[in-house]
């Protein structure tokens, strides 16, 4: 008895330490996993991410400050829903009136300010085309995101609205004004040249006005000077056509 | 019975020797850097620096400058000496060297790679290592990217004397 209560417990102890030496194997295997799940490895990869979600931020701010002044020297010549002629787009065709309105810049202004600024974002990953509503109101240009910016890694999303708000030296006010001006002139003066000359000379605005038939095109100086690096004179450029028979407009 | 008097403490101290190796074993797994911490301590380290320098680098291309009784910023200063070298290289060098002069001291590599080709700014003791972060400018003629490098500042100033290497303070001299 006493021979086997000895072997008993030699076998009692080598099964204990079997099973602990096993234990810590296991626990020595299952620590060398998770060398990559390190401590503070989440909160690194988030400041990375943080980091990226910064340079993106200053590429669309400083595009955005880029592109304004094209985009507001596009509107002097744009198609108003009367077609063209002689490469001037018409504000009137006959009895079709298609003068400027606010809804009609502010339309165009989006336009042209997401088609500038695709321009930029087209060679840098992640940043989505044609993704601002663009109001100009006050002297500032305010580009709404419709989508945030989605930067990953990893299982980690970070989400973004690169919304922007740049401070400009222009506003609609001119090209309202001339558009206005124009529809008053064109009631009174017509087709008469003369009368558009007179009318010109008391405008604020510099007038220049060619004839080509029943077609008068004009180019008017706002004496704003727009755009970043370089400065542009923005001159608006539009035509009307008082040929009142269809049958005479080609 | 002499047998088995015999036999017990020589089990016992059989146990008690493996139960010694079961705790060196235990102890062995946790010393600092056998498993875990050699990583972590790393790449805390270099996230640290990697944050700090792309915060670095958008404070450098936002800060304001007046350039012909105007005020514009850095980039605004790098995309009209990249399309005017020679008329903006000076004033780009000295408010480069301003500006991160008084952040870094000496040892930076700032680059400004303009349609591939890499312009250095900054240490003129360029040492090659891990570009830590790089920011795009938008500009119509394409690409161009700024690169801060303050590595070899850190890796001079902790390691380099201790191997031996030039003095941080004393060899990098910015142009």
């Amino acid at each position: 008895m006493r021979r086997a209560d000895t072997m008993f417990f030699i076998g009692f102890i080598v099964f204990t330490l079997v099973i602990l030496v096993f234990a810590t194997y296991t626990f020595y295997l299952s620590e060398r996993k998770s060398n990559t799940e390190i401590i503070g490895d989440k909160q690194i990869k988030l400041l990375e991410i943080y980091g990226e979600g910064e340079k993106q931020l200053f590429f669309i701010d400083k595009s955005a400050e880029y592109v304004q002044g094209d985009a507001f020297l596009d509107l002097s010549s744009f198609d108003t829903g009367c077609g063209s002629k002689n490469n001037y787009y018409l504000w009137k065709k006959g009895f079709q009136d298609c003068f400027l309105t606010q809804d009609l810049i502010q339309k165009q202004f989006n336009k042209t300010f997401n088609s500038r600024l695709n321009e930029y974002f087209i060679n840098y990953g992640g940043l989505l085309q044609d993704n601002y509503e663009i109001i100009l109101k006050d002297n500032y240009v305010m580009g709404n995101a419709i989508n945030p910016l989605n930067i990953k890694a990893e299982n980690i999303s970070y989400l973004i609205t690169p919304n922007f708000k740049i401070k400009t030296d222009y506003n609609f006010d001119s090209l309202l004004d001339i558009s206005e001006k124009a529809k008053k002139y064109s009631e009174e003066c017509k087709d008469d040249l003369n009368c558009w000359n007179l009318k010109a000379q008391q405008s604020t605005y510099q007038w220049q006005i060619d004839k080509n038939g029943k077609v008068f095109m004009f180019d008017v100086n706002t004496n704003l000077k727009v755009g970043f690096f370089e400065q542009k004179e923005f001159i608006v450029k539009f035509a009307i056509d008082f040929e009142e028979n269809p049958l005479f407009t080609s | 019975m002499y047998k088995k008097a015999i036999n017990r403490p020589v089990i016992s101290v059989f146990i008690f020797i493996l139960l010694l190796l079961l705790i060196f074993l235990f102890w062995y797994l946790q010393i600092p850097g056998k498993v875990i911490h050699p990583m972590a301590e790393k790449q805390t380290i270099k996230a640290e620096i990697t944050n700090d320098a792309t915060l670095v680098l958008l404070n450098y291309l936002r800060t304001p400058i007046i350039l012909d009784n105007k005020e514009i910023d850095m980039t605004d200063l790098i995309i009209l000496w990249q399309n005017n070298k020679e008329k903006y290289s000076n004033i780009l060098n000295e408010e480069t060297k301003e500006i991160f002069g008084g952040v870094y001291g000496y040892c930076y590599t700032f680059n400004i790679y303009d349609n591939e080709q890499k312009y250095n700014f900054g240490s003129n003791q360029y040492m090659p290592g891990d570009s830590l972060t790089q920011v795009r400018i938008p500009t119509k003629e394409g690409d161009l990217i700024v690169e801060l490098n303050p590595n070899q500042f850190f890796s001079r100033k902790f390691y380099s004397t201790q191997k031996g290497g030039i003095d941080p303070y004393k060899s990098c001299e910015v142009k």
